[in-house]
């Protein structure tokens, strides 16, 4: 079917291939490995960069396939818009882009345009690295019908531009004082600090104006984060909550009776990174009684609780949760505690709601081996169970958790797997001439749909970059996919 | 067809790294350091005084990341400082003690690199890259629930 566009087939070079592949294993072939990643995000550009390293002696082409118009995935619309400093890892990903063996091509879904099976027809290797794409549900009464109670997904992507439907959001800030943020994680402490903090200082950041209009209305007065274990199994880390306790005109709101189980000993067992931050929630526990001055905005710690159904008319206006407990025997300081519900039901009132209790991987393609329960692709050590030459890295292959730097250092061990595989010749492929990203874009092309390069990107870049600089803020995002398609346009 | 990938150095222009791409003026300059990389190979670099480890690194193609540029903002640029020069180094700031939280195998001896400034009495020193070859998500590893 696609012989018109990989029939460069080269018969000297073909043989060469084999030869030098059976024989000695060294790649001093003309013809190039093609390598493809599935996602333009954090483990998508690491792993290009590592396979790059990797791969000096043998000729390599790796081309970054992008769902959006717009690289570089949760950078752009998952770190918060007051994290600029995490978002300067932009400038390594873009030497990456630029690499002469990189090519990256956007606006290109695999699983709708093209299917997973049909990038075998143009690369040997393929890598899916297109992260965790939905929030888990809670499944309760109330939670898909009642308007103002949003997934952090949604929210996160209604502030930062994440699919151009979240720009359409709107939340109702302006009719209630309180807000219920279900899940203690680091991105339910985002959506509290945006929700908390100073409009001027928001305005500095890339956050989107038109969320910045809703924001400048906004009564919200009081947030509480809920979550259904204790202070010793919060999610979040250490610098997210440090951020909070330093907000302008922000107080923190922490309950004695919480902390009073946590002990010296209890504390002295801890790793470091739990140590420390327990040691900063107990700090904070005690600032509060130092400083009693009424304060412009709160949030507030509840533990043991798990929502049982949002309550109201149209809009949400409480949440009824059950009460938990640790299950017999188990210590209250333990990582993994697990929990049970008492029957003991607490209406708490709140006018929004933001569920953020975790994402979760989707099946991109029916074809796929996939663990629906972990929202995670069935593989063995990044290599994907049953599809020899496919692979995966990121979120998608180990689950929704963890910071960059965890993505780096990962994204190197997998290169050296896929390198090693390829040298080994463990992929019986190898020997097949494919077309790369020419073949790819050709196809994409037949089905109506127009790719994106990098060096289109580069302008929406610059027309971004322009806009926000007449606003003081380092980027204006565009919102909606038929403009970026417009400003992209060759 | 294939050219040597030359490490990223995307920062010249943000006014960091620029330093130490120059090289010392004179002997008492000097600071010799030596990279052990994660394959366990050494880098002896000879350095100078006001260089920064993590752009240094950079320049001699040291495999040490630095994602966020020095800001604080990550721990992609975890090292180990070997120990009788840990005492060598000011304390860590707050931001430093917090990215480590994060960083992977961390020991007594972890700091970031781009947090380290050379001095004389650094002469001699070395770090060690952090080994990526530790499968820490082993088969069967369960995320833990939120």
């Amino acid at each position: 079917m696609f012989t018109h566009v990989i029939r460069r087939t080269f018969i000297p070079c073909l043989i060469q291939r084999s030869l030098s592949i059976a024989t000695t294993n060294s790649t001093l072939s003309s013809s190039p490995i093609r390598i493809c990643i599935v996602g333009s995000g954090p483990a998508g550009f690491y792993l290009t960069q590592n396979l790059l390293k990797l791969s000096q002696t043998i000729p390599t082409t790796i081309d970054i396939i992008e769902k959006a118009p717009v690289p570089f995935g949760l950078v752009r619309y998952g770190v918060a818009p007051d994290h600029p400093e995490v978002k300067n890892v932009m400038h390594t990903f873009t030497k990456i882009a630029e690499h002469e063996n990189v090519r990256f091509i956007g606006n290109v879904h695999i699983g709708k345009t093209i299917g997973l099976k049909e990038l075998q027809d143009f690369y040997h290797v393929v890598v899916l690295a297109y992260g965790s794409s939905v929030e888990r549900s809670l499944n309760i009464p109330g939670e898909k019908t009642l308007a103002n109670v949003f997934s952090a997904k949604d929210f996160v992507g209604w502030y930062n531009v994440g699919v151009p439907e979240n720009a359409e959001l709107r939340p109702q800030l302006d009719r209630t004082d309180r807000a219920v943020i279900v899940g203690m994680g680091n991105v339910a402490l985002d959506c509290a600090r945006i929700l908390l903090s100073s409009i001027d200082d928001l305005a500095k950041t890339d956050i989107t104006d038109q969320a910045l209009d809703i924001l400048r209305q906004s009564r919200i007065r009081h947030v509480t984060l809920v979550g259904r274990r204790g202070p010793m199994q919060v999610s979040f880390t250490i610098k997210e909550l440090r951020e909070l306790t330093k907000l302008t005109g922000v107080q923190s709101r922490l309950n004695q009776e919480d902390f009073n189980r946590i002990d010296q000993n209890m504390i002295d067992k801890l790793e470091r990174p739990r140590k420390r931050l327990t040691e900063l929630l107990l700090k904070t526990v005690q600032a509060k009684h130092s400083n009693e001055k009424v304060a412009e905005r709160c949030w507030y710690l509840k533990f043991w609780r798990r929502p049982k159904q949002f309550n109201g008319k149209t809009t949400v206006e409480s949440i009824d949760f059950e009460h938990t407990q640790p299950v017999a025997n188990r210590s209250f300081s333990e990582e993994n505690l697990p929990v049970q519900q008492n029957q003991t039901i607490e209406t708490i009132p709140c006018g929004l709601v933001i569920k953020s209790i975790g994402y979760q991987g989707i099946q991109i393609d029916p074809w796929l081996p996939f663990d629906h329960e972990r929202g995670i692709i069935l593989n063995r050590q990044n290599r994907i169970d049953d599809r020899p030459g496919f692979y995966c890295a990121g979120w998608i292959g180990r689950g929704a958790r963890g910071v960059i730097a965890e993505t780096t250092t990962e994204s190197h061990t997998i290169a050296k797997r896929i390198i090693d595989d390829i040298e080994h010749g463990r992929l019986i492929n190898l020997r097949d001439i494919k077309s790369g990203g020419d073949g790819l874009v050709s196809l994409v092309k037949s089905r109506q749909v127009r790719c994106i390069s990098y060096e289109d990107w580069k302008k929406l870049d610059a027309h971004e970059t322009n806009l926000g600089l007449s606003k003081g803020k380092p980027r204006e995002k565009i919102l909606n996919i038929q403009k970026m398609l417009e400003l992209t346009a060759p | 067809m294939v050219k040597k990938l030359k490490l990223p150095r995307t920062t010249a222009v943000r006014h960091h790294g620029e330093y130490e791409w120059q090289d010392p003026k004179s002997e008492d300059e000097v600071v010799h350091i030596t990279f052990i990389n994660k394959d366990g190979k050494h880098v002896p670099l000879r350095g100078k005084v006001g260089d920064n480890l993590l752009y240094l690194g950079h320049r001699y193609g040291v495999e040490i990341e630095g994602a966020c540029e020095a800001s604080l903002a990550c721990s992609t640029c975890h090292i180990y400082v070997k120990e009788e020069y840990l005492d060598k180094l000011p304390e860590p700031k707050e931001e430093e003690e917090d990215q480590l939280d994060l960083a992977a195998f961390l020991k007594d001896n972890s700091r970031l690199g781009c947090q380290i400034v050379l001095k004389k009495d650094l002469d001699g020193a070395e770090f060690t890259l952090p080994q990526a070859t530790r499968n820490y998500y082993v088969d069967g590893h369960k995320p833990k629930p939120h």
